[in-house]
């Protein structure tokens, strides 16, 4: 039996509609996911820089606590998180980090008229890989905190580097926390949070008679510059001194000859959880 | 035999191509409102320091994106002090990397050359090409 096949519009309006609503939905959503999600992300991860920015100062502080309390071998935890999760809907990528201990980064070099004293020191960096939001780097230096990206870098934290007017003469005290590896445990990755380890475990003090050059080698010569011209400028004549940046290094002359008086701090570090000898 | 015209599909036609114009039609419609939707950049996302040093109020760029040198600060010290600078105009040479952009540890360094010990200090900072706040602060308090 042939089945009569009607002409009939039924159902005609309800795919329209349906093509209709289907259109405005991808519309609002693409629209969301090209130009919204990128800015939250974006938010997201500077709320995330910001975050380990202040735990670096954290880190700072408990080695600036460790340091004056002199208490032997009692490790503090300080969290660091490496990076931030994407969004709970929609596309988005994750933003990681990466922390890592690297001995012999930061040299420091003072000379007299009879010798030159070097010194070399471990820094503590924290590295992001942001996908929306630029890449910034942290770094723990000779007690700086230095912010570090593309454009530039800046000593957000100051170390401990103090000028004292003692008559017409003047000392100069440099206090600096010298980063021991312990464990092999120099690096973290990925974007979690893990935690540095440091321990207090003795200090040295060097006394250096009428300097004439204390030079700086660094990756940061910017900040260390403008750190030097702005304590320098604060209590000595700005012919007493000349602050010049050579390559990777930064060396104050001192034409007043001060003396130095430089301790440093033996701190144990290693990144991850639990301390391993 | 006779060629008989029939008139039977051109209202199905007609009907289609109604359909389709209206659908496209609104559609378009549609779509320009959604896209045509006034978008203004966000503010840019960076961390911007005042202090007072010295008789001087600084403005320190701390990290985060570079803006246009091109940045005014408007600075309400007391009651009656009210000022306008372009950054370009006063930015420390020595934090500088004298580009166009003040970017992360370039500073500001304003001297309004009066007393600002007990009075009230407040500054902003606009962004020009984003017409935005990207810093509002009390530096010293009255």
């Amino acid at each position: 039996m042939l089945r009569k096949i009607k002409n009939s519009d039924c159902g005609v309006v309800g795919i329209v509609v349906a093509v209709l609503l289907i259109g405005l939905m991808v519309s609002v959503l693409s629209l969301i996911q090209m130009v919204y999600v990128p800015k939250w992300m974006e938010q997201r991860e500077a709320e995330h820089m910001d975050m380990v920015d202040t735990q670096f100062s954290q880190l700072k502080f408990a080695i600036d606590t460790q340091s004056s309390t002199g208490q032997l071998y009692i490790p503090i935890a300080t969290s660091i998180t490496l990076g931030s999760k994407e969004l709970p809907f929609l596309m988005s990528v994750r933003a990681f980090g990466h922390l890592k201990i690297l001995p012999g980064s930061y040299e420091l070099s003072i000379t007299n008229a009879t010798n030159t004293y070097t010194y070399s020191f471990a820094n503590i960096e924290y590295s992001s890989t942001n996908a929306y939001y630029l890449d910034q780097s942290f770094i723990y230096e000779a007690g700086a905190v230095i912010t570090s990206q593309q454009e530039g870098n800046m000593i957000s934290i100051k170390p401990s580097f103090y000028i004292n007017n003692v008559g017409e003469d003047e000392d100069i005290s440099i206090n600096i926390p010298n980063i021991n590896v312990i464990g092999g445990k120099t690096t973290g990755s990925g974007y979690g949070t893990t935690a540095i380890q440091t321990e207090y475990t003795g200090s040295n003090n060097v006394y250096i008679k009428d300097a004439s050059k204390i030079s700086i080698e660094t990756s940061y010569t910017n900040s260390w510059k403008i750190f030097l011209n702005w304590m320098l400028k604060r209590s000595l004549n700005s012919s007493d001194y000349l602050v010049t940046v050579v390559n990777d290094q930064v060396i104050t002359q001192f034409f007043n000859s001060p003396d130095i008086y430089l301790t440093i701090v033996d701190i144990n570090a290693q990144i991850g959880a639990g301390w391993v000898e | 035999m006779k060629n008989k015209r029939a008139n039977k599909a051109v209202s199905e036609i007609i009907s289609v191509a109604l359909l389709l114009g209206i659908s496209i039609g609104l559609f378009s419609c549609v779509q320009y409102i959604v896209y045509s939707y006034p978008y203004e950049p966000s503010p840019p996302s960076l961390d911007l320091v005042g202090s007072i040093y010295g008789g001087n109020i600084s403005i320190e760029h701390r990290g985060g994106e570079s803006i246009s040198l091109d940045a005014q600060i408007r600075i309400l010290i007391g009651s009656s002090n009210n000022i306008l600078i372009n950054a370009e105009d006063y930015l420390d040479h020595d934090s500088s990397d004298n580009d166009e952009y003040w970017e992360i540890g370039e500073i500001v360094i304003y001297n309004p050359n009066i007393e600002l010990t007990g009075l009230r200090i407040e500054t902003i900072v606009v962004d020009k090409e984003t017409s935005s706040v990207v810093m509002t602060g009390l530096i010293q308090g009255g």
